[in-house]
């Protein structure tokens, strides 16, 4: 899989969003965007059967 | 005094309520500044509840089982005629809440007496209690050191010996980090157990409510008066109670200590800790749980998500009044691509069902409740398992893919010299009463103690 341009995804989905950041903060969730990014390929790499659907209201 | 020991001196004759409150009062406004677990003191209705149990008492009522124990909540939970301040500046000029919140209610109803409200991470995104609007709570133990959060306050209160009890929220750790840092117990039930009706939410869909308590008694006790289901919450199921006070002395008959994952995030004494338990409780096995690591990284991407979305439109508008230390993760979050929040949400119904075979096996679950004992103020990087990692939100690495999976979790604080470090007692959904089995046992056999620092 492609991985994700945190960069220009970062700055799309902020304007996207109505979210006026300046350079500083940009930089500064762009960081933290980064590390959720990495978590989240860690999950998207696992294959999970189609049967298995989320669950809005978790029941254990 | 432990919580059913107070009850029991009052029923008895031997205290009044009013004594009681007053003591925790003055005690709290004697040490308070030095731990800063406070936010607000309601002086007055504790008064007024003392007075009342006293009366009840006088004229011979029957006491109710919490009868005249003084507790605090959670800055999270609403109090009537208090603000719910939810640990942010911005909510400062929140009106009042109208009413308590349920379980403030249930506790009421118990004969228990609120003494105030106690400090937290801002918004419970984070596992220190370093919050920059309201002063970072201080561990009783060493006041140079985190007592973890969110539910800091809660935890430092208890282990400070101002309360016997107190309720906070766990959504990723923060009622077993602080539990575990500070030396008491905590419980985290199944997720859906306790009604969190009343409480500031954070992630609704990882949101849990839970005491904190000095002795494994006092924590049943406690759980036992909180049960019970409540239809205004839709994530609480509508189980009828299963109390577990008398059915603590049961011993577990198949416990696992768990590995991999569990000791690469472990320093030696937390990993020593887990051992110690495990091997008390008659472990008969080592295992590791599948795909943890994506567990928790799915628990990580659920909160991030749910907690930007929350937030959004007051960070648009108040930015800079929001808290610097998660202000640009909750932004982060906001921005989460939905493919990672529906992966992570079936990355869960798998986990739960991986958790159900594990658990057909398996009694109770024994694991380290946090990598390390508490660290200093301000601290920001930590290494664990050779990885430079982010402190503030890596305190929560082991308690994380616990909740995601909505397991009940005792924690119980590992007897010691050092700082305390707690472990967690993890049992199949609905089964508390075998976590408290756990800790009741660990208690009896000296393995687990709860450390109260000097009044």
């Amino acid at each position: 899989m492609k991985r994700l341009d945190v960069e220009n995804f970062v700055i799309a989905a902020a304007r996207a969003q109505g979210l006026d950041l300046d350079a500083e903060q940009l930089q500064r969730v762009g960081a933290v965007f980064a590390r959720n990014a990495e978590l989240a390929e860690l999950m998207l790499e696992l294959d999970l059967p189609d049967s298995i659907e989320p669950a809005p209201v978790f029941e254990p | 005094m432990d919580a059913l020991s107070v009850a029991a001196c009052i029923r008895a004759g031997e205290l009044s309520a009013v004594q009681v409150v007053e003591t925790a009062l003055s005690a709290i406004e004697r040490r308070n500044a030095a731990i800063g677990c406070f936010i607000k003191v309601t002086a007055d209705r504790a008064r007024a509840e003392a007075r009342a149990v006293d009366q009840l008492r006088k004229l011979g009522g029957e006491l109710p089982p919490l009868a005249g124990v003084p507790f605090a909540v959670k800055d999270l939970f609403d109090v009537a005629g208090v603000p719910t301040l939810a640990g942010s500046a911005l909510r400062k000029s929140a009106p009042p809440a109208r009413s308590d919140a349920v379980l403030v209610q249930r506790m009421r109803e118990a004969g228990a007496i609120l003494v105030g409200t106690l400090s937290m991470d801002a918004y419970a995104y984070g596992f220190t209690t370093e919050n920059t609007a309201f002063g970072t709570t201080r561990n009783p133990h060493d006041p140079s050191r985190i007592a973890g959060g969110s539910s800091g306050g809660s935890a430092a209160a208890v282990a400070a010996g101002l309360v016997p009890l107190a309720l906070g929220s766990d959504t990723n750790g923060s009622i077993r980090v602080p539990a575990s840092l500070c030396g008491v117990f905590g419980l985290k039930p199944t997720y859906g157990r306790l009604p969190r009706t009343g409480s500031y939410p954070f992630v609704d869909s990882l949101d849990h409510l839970g005491p904190f308590a000095t002795t494994s008694a006092d924590l049943a006790a406690c759980y036992d008066v909180l049960q019970g289901p409540d239809a205004s919450d839709r994530a609480c199921a509508q189980r009828q109670a299963e109390p577990v006070s008398r059915t603590a002395a049961d011993r577990p008959h198949r416990v696992a200590r768990l590995t991999g994952y569990f000791d690469r995030y472990a320093s030696d004494e937390a990993r020593a800790a887990s051992r110690r338990a495990a091997y008390a409780l008659g472990a008969i096995d080592e295992i590791e749980l599948p795909e943890v690591h994506r567990a928790r990284a799915a628990a990580f991407i659920i909160t991030a998500a749910e907690a930007g979305e929350r937030h959004l439109q007051t960070l648009k508008e108040c930015y800079a009044e929001f808290e610097p230390l998660s202000r640009d993760r909750l932004l982060a979050g906001a921005l989460t691509p939905a493919m990672w929040y529906v992966k992570a949400q079936r990355l869960r119904a798998w986990f739960r069902g991986q958790m159900a075979r594990i658990f057909a096996r398996f009694d109770v679950l024994v694991a380290p409740a946090t990598p390390v004992s508490a660290t200093a103020i301000g601290m920001e990087w930590i290494e664990l398992g050779g990885e430079k990692l982010p402190l503030r939100a890596s305190m929560g690495l082991l308690t994380q893919p616990i909740s995601f999976a909505g397991l009940p979790v005792v924690t119980v604080p590992i007897a010691g010299t050092g700082m305390p470090v707690g472990v967690q007692l993890i049992a199949a959904p609905w089964r508390e009463d075998r976590c408290f089995a756990a800790a009741a046992n660990l208690e009896r056999m000296g393995i687990a103690q709860a450390r109260i620092t000097e009044r």
